[in-house]
């Protein structure tokens, strides 16, 4: 886990018109998911290869944990730093262990070290490692070969995972798939993840934070739901679809806007996951006698949710003047 | 038929000879293989390296491919004279276009995504050549040997006429005393030379081809 910190950092490239970048100040919380979202151009895979050095910024300073990058050996920052793209890029002539253990041997850890590592992660990624060790690329599928991907990266327990639309190749269901593997990993390691996409729907769905890039500048920097409520201006109230109040329900999870669980409710209300979503949420409540549903986790109650609170979530203002 | 069998039992009859004349051939032909492939590793990812140096390189290569080796060899023979540096000149010339192509074209093969990944990783640029970059390509490249090796034993047969050994000696000699028996003797030997090396180099190749 690790803090990372960009201070002023421009790039611009040379015989380009404008900066690709322009005067970018971001600060990534340890242990937070963050998504660099925006169309193609925006600079946002720029941003985020300037964290491993795969690009230089032409001036300002990246931090990581209080310490200048630029101080750092390149090779020995990105063995500190999992790495994950689009196209996965396994290494075709090495089994799926290999793949796994090439950081790992760069670190020159212990071979028995190494070898229960794999199976640790091939656990993690959910792949039998009886049947996976010895495969090669050529003979896993596409959504498999990311998994792959993604276990190499994680292979030397770095603090920072850098993932680079790493699920833009893989079709819609599978893709669902490992949206959801990827919020149960997170849940369980608490890396600092920064994750470019161009996907509205996957950046609402997974991140922490997002940091909306419009042509080089970063527009808002925000959690999804502040997003969604306070969008700073037309354009990101656009590429979110802010505007649709129905998809904007389906787009949260109904534990961002719980109320407190009271001292004491009633427990045989209708309940709900709290990681569905708040369209999930209006329907049941709207199908139920109730005017309020227990949302729970793990089968543990932990708050409620009620037809005013989706209200309030969907009209912010009005809160606001209720607590003056 | 009959000059085949006579051939053969040149072959047989003659075998010190033929012997000699084998073992010039091959040293001369490794050799020319051991300095070209010296030559064009470098040169190859030199131009895969060098973006602009490509087309440059390729067409001076690709020229001196298209002289004929028997031009090449008396070209040559002004700078060198009568030897076996003539020779393998030659063949180290003709050897380089095969090589550096192939190693051009086996070093670009590898998918983009692939080196991104070594170096997001953190392998430092000698780490992505001999665990990424060469692996990857050596099959491609290999192929380009074992094209640059049937070249060479051939070309080396037509080098006999210049006086420095090899089967293609019987050859020569054969249409100079008129004598059919070592015309085929020459041939036999020279094809099976070229078999045997074809099939040798084609099992490396496929040492290591990737095990899909």
């Amino acid at each position: 886990m690790s803090t990372i910190e960009f201070r002023n950092v421009r790039k611009i490239y040379p015989k380009a018109a404008t900066a690709a970048l322009a005067d970018i100040s971001l600060t990534i919380n340890r242990g937070e998911f963050v998504i660099l979202l925006g169309p193609s151009g925006c600079g946002k895979t720029t941003l985020m290869k300037m964290i491993n050095r795969l690009i230089e910024p032409s001036s300002g300073t990246i931090l990581l944990d209080g310490v200048d990058i630029q101080s750092i050996n390149a090779t020995k920052l990105r063995q500190q730093i999992g790495y994950v793209i689009q196209q996965v890029g396994l290494f075709p002539h090495m089994t799926v262990a290999e793949n796994i253990a090439v950081v790992p041997k760069l670190l020159g850890w212990p071979k028995a070290k190494i070898q229960s590592r794999i199976d640790e992660l091939l656990q993690l990624i959910q792949l039998d490692p009886a049947q996976f060790r010895q495969r090669y690329p050529a003979q896993i599928s596409g959504g498999q070969a990311q998994r792959v991907g993604l276990a190499r990266a994680l292979a030397a327990d770095p603090g920072v995972m850098l993932m680079d639309e790493p699920f833009g190749a893989i079709d819609a269901i599978t893709r669902t798939a490992l949206q959801d593997e990827m919020l149960r990993i997170q849940q369980q390691l608490q890396k600092t993840i920064v994750f470019v996409t161009h996907d509205v729907e996957e950046a609402l769905r997974l991140a922490d934070k997002i940091a909306i890039l419009h042509e080089g500048t970063i527009v808002q920097y925000d959690t999804p739901l502040n997003l969604l409520r306070n969008p700073a201006n037309h354009y990101v109230a656009e590429l979110l679809g802010a505007d649709d109040l129905v998809r904007r329900l389906s787009l949260i999870q109904v534990r961002h806007v719980l109320q407190p669980l009271p001292a004491s409710y009633d427990s045989s209300l209708a309940s709900i996951e709290s990681s569905r979503n708040l369209r999930d949420g209006l329907n049941q409540l709207l199908a139920s006698s109730d005017e309020q549903l227990l949302v729970v986790e793990h089968n543990q109650p932990i708050g409620m949710l009620s037809l005013a609170a989706i209200h309030a979530y969907l009209h912010p203002e009005v809160i606001h003047e209720r607590h003056r | 038929m009959n000059d085949i069998v006579d051939g053969l039992r040149y072959l047989l009859t003659e075998r010190a000879e033929v012997w000699q004349l084998l073992g010039q051939h091959v040293t001369i032909s490794l050799i020319a293989l051991l300095i070209a492939s010296l030559i064009a590793l470098p040169l190859g990812v030199l131009v895969v390296r060098v973006g602009w140096l490509a087309g440059g390189v390729m067409a001076v290569l690709s020229v001196l491919y298209t002289i004929p080796s028997l031009a090449m060899l008396i070209m040559l023979i002004a700078v060198f004279g009568l030897s076996k540096t003539t020779v393998i000149v030659t063949l180290v010339i003709y050897a380089q276009v095969i090589l550096v192509r192939n190693i051009v074209v086996g070093l670009k093969s590898i998918d983009r995504s692939v080196l991104e990944a070594a170096r997001g990783l953190g392998m430092n640029a000698w780490q992505i050549w001999w665990q990424v970059e060469l692996p990857l390509a050596l099959p491609i490249m290999l192929a380009g040997l074992r094209i640059a090796a049937m070249m060479c034993i051939a070309i080396s047969s037509i080098a006999a006429m210049i006086g420095v050994g090899g089967l293609g000696q019987l050859l020569f000699q054969g249409i100079t005393f008129d004598r059919a028996d070592m015309i085929w003797a020459g041939t036999i030997s020279i094809a099976s030379l070229a078999l045997v090396c074809y099939g040798l180099l084609a099992l490396v190749e496929q040492r290591f081809s990737p095990k899909i």
